[in-house]
């Protein structure tokens, strides 16, 4: 194998590994928190549920 | 009045059965041999950008329109699709996302229990003491009732046991079901695969008359970048099918399982942990195995053949020859047929969901009676595959449901959530109780990037292969009895005509549910 075969091998596998460890670290730690709060769209939610159906933002206003 | 749906009780849950349905065959047979055809090292440049801009995108938007259509109780296509868009034909188009999966399902939970069988063989050495290329082939056209005076029974015994079992499964529902067998299959999957994967990358040189034929030269065959090969557009479209498949987007499987979240669950977090975890197993497990071994027992030459004749002959013929000649090599067989077998029992389970939750969301039956009708469906159709894989029909079935549908779907899909439903709304059901802050970027590139991107693939394949299958016109047909292909396809359209006019009447039933409640209030 040559050296840059090897480069590609190295360089693959750890964009692979790196990703999964990054994101199984992230999955198995509750202690972070959320970005968006769900409270942000609720409101919207709820009047879509009472609709029964998605209520398309020019209908809201 | 809203029936109460399951969801899934773990995040790690979900995770491995998105990924338990991502990972299949073809992330140990189909990946190495695309990358050792398609320039080695250097396909993985083409590769990793397939995975930015289409493979990651299209999950994000599997996962959020799932999860979005599970807030209305709906699991499948239909009822996501018209959650999305109120036109009326949104739940048609939807259909779609059940027929592809079903289409696939006919005929592979066949393939997949030839290696339940073949792991049987492995274990009373049956497999083993089969030394030669040519006394493999024979027996695998003796399993699959091909050769003259051959019978279908062994394979029919093991499909029966896999068709039950995959039923078994759904029938327990997604938490005792599919969420529990995701999480004992998949590390097992795992640890099989880096078994194999140490293995065959410690054979050394095992062939003394070869010196050449060695690990290290192995490797350099499946890794070393021939950059060439970047200059062909067909690497670039071999890249882009790949990734497209490995994910299992396009199916409308990630949105049925997405649609069993909560409303706050994260999708962001989660859809890049099950590509990833399918990464591991394609890149590093399936990189590591069939094409390396070949090259090892084989020289470079001989990988080349191997790699010619097809996934069937590389997984059911090359593979059990490289074993057999290893000690204990009974006991690699069969790690190799379990991990297949495994791979595929994770993903026919997640193909059949969007079916079970169609019936169960749509027409409110019981679980005991989507699974008996669906099963008795699905074991009737699956006939076609097993009785007609000489004259071609499991090609017929891979073409449209694994092939064409998969890439139709996945276009629908990104238009749908970029221009249809909104990029706005769209990227802020993505965001919402998300665990990772997703790039700006890709708002981009969802609205613009990947329908051109999909699009591209898909206008292509039209050219290219469409057309000449449709007419049957394609040289795959050319020595075969075109009689059962139409007999096939009629059968076919007559199943998704009838999808069409259930949609029609489970709508029907709906708005005349919400009269009645009207009604009583």
């Amino acid at each position: 194998m040559t050296l840059l075969g090897w480069l590609f091998l190295i360089i693959s596998w750890g964009v692979i590994i790196g990703l999964c460890v990054f994101c199984f670290i992230h999955l198995t730690n509750p202690e972070k928190e959320k970005l968006h709060s769900p409270l942000d769209i609720e409101a919207e939610i709820e009047e879509e549920e009472d609709s029964g159906h998605p209520v398309h933002p020019k209908q809201q206003q | 009045m809203k029936r109460q749906r399951e969801v899934w009780a773990t995040r790690i849950g979900v995770v491995l059965a998105v990924a338990g349905s991502a990972v299949g065959l073809g992330n140990f047979l189909r990946f190495p041999v695309q990358a050792a055809e398609n320039g080695g090292g250097a396909f993985m440049i083409p590769y990793f950008i397939a995975f930015l801009l289409l493979g990651i995108p299209l999950c994000w938007v599997e996962w959020t329109m799932g999860r979005y259509g599970g807030r209305f109780s709906h699991g499948s296509a239909p009822g996501i699709f018209q959650a999305m868009w109120r036109a009326p034909i949104a739940k048609y188009i939807g259909a779609i996302g059940i027929f592809g999966p079903l289409l696939i399902f006919f005929y592979y939970t066949y393939i997949e229990s030839w290696t339940l069988g073949y792991a049987f063989y492995s274990i009373t050495g049956k497999l083993t003491s089969l030394r030669s290329r040519e006394e493999l082939e024979a027996f695998l056209r003796s399993y699959q009732g091909i050769a003259e005076g051959s019978s279908l029974l062994p394979a029919y015994i093991f499909f029966i046991i896999t068709f039950s079992a995959n039923f078994c499964i759904i029938y327990f529902g997604v938490t005792r079901g599919i969420e529990r067998v995701s999480r004992i299959a998949m590390p097992i999957l795992a640890i099989l695969g880096v078994l194999l994967a140490i293995r065959v990358l410690t054979l050394g040189t095992p062939n003394p008359e070869h010196p050449d034929w060695n690990v290290n030269n192995a490797l350099g065959f499946m890794w070393n970048p021939d950059f060439s090969k970047l200059k062909d557009p067909q690497v670039w479209l071999a890249a882009a099918g790949q990734i497209f498949f490995t994910l299992s987007v396009g199916i409308g499987v990630i949105l049925t399982y997405a649609s069993y979240l909560k409303r706050n669950d994260d999708v962001a977090l989660s859809a890049l942990s099950s590509a990833s975890t399918n990464g591991f197993m394609e890149v590093i497990i399936g990189g590591s195995v069939v094409i390396v071994a070949s090259a090892v027992f084989f020289g470079n030459q001989g990988a080349v053949e191997v790699a010619k004749s097809g996934a069937f002959n590389l997984g059911f013929v090359t593979i059990p020859l490289i074993f057999s000649k290893l000690f204990a090599g009974w006991f690699f067989c069969l790690a190799w047929f379990l991990l297949l077998f495994f791979a595929g029992v994770t993903s026919s389970i997640s193909i059949l969901q969007p079916a079970i939750s169609f019936l169960e969301d749509e027409f409110g039956f019981s679980r005991r009676r989507s699974v008996a009708l669906l099963a008795g469906f699905c074991f009737l159709m699956s006939q076609f595959s097993i009785f007609g894989l000489k004259v071609g029909l499991v090609d017929e079935l891979d073409f449209w449901g694994g092939t064409f549908l998969l890439v139709l779907f996945g276009f629908i899909e990104v238009i749908l959530f970029g221009w249809v439903f909104g990029i706005d709304r769209g990227w802020e059901e993505l965001n919402r109780g998300s665990y990772i802050k997703v790039p700006p970027i890709f708002k981009f590139i969802i609205r613009y990037i990947t329908p051109l991107y999909v699009g591209a693939i898909l206008v292509t394949w039209f050219y290219q292969n469409f057309l000449d299958t449709l007419l049957l016109r394609s040289p795959a047909y050319a020595n075969l009895p075109h009689k059962y292909i139409i007999i096939l396809r009629i059968v076919l359209i007559t199943f998704f005509i009838g999808l069409l006019v259930l949609i029609r009447i489970a709508w029907q039933r709906h708005k005349k549910m919400e009269y009645t409640l009207t009604e009583d209030k």
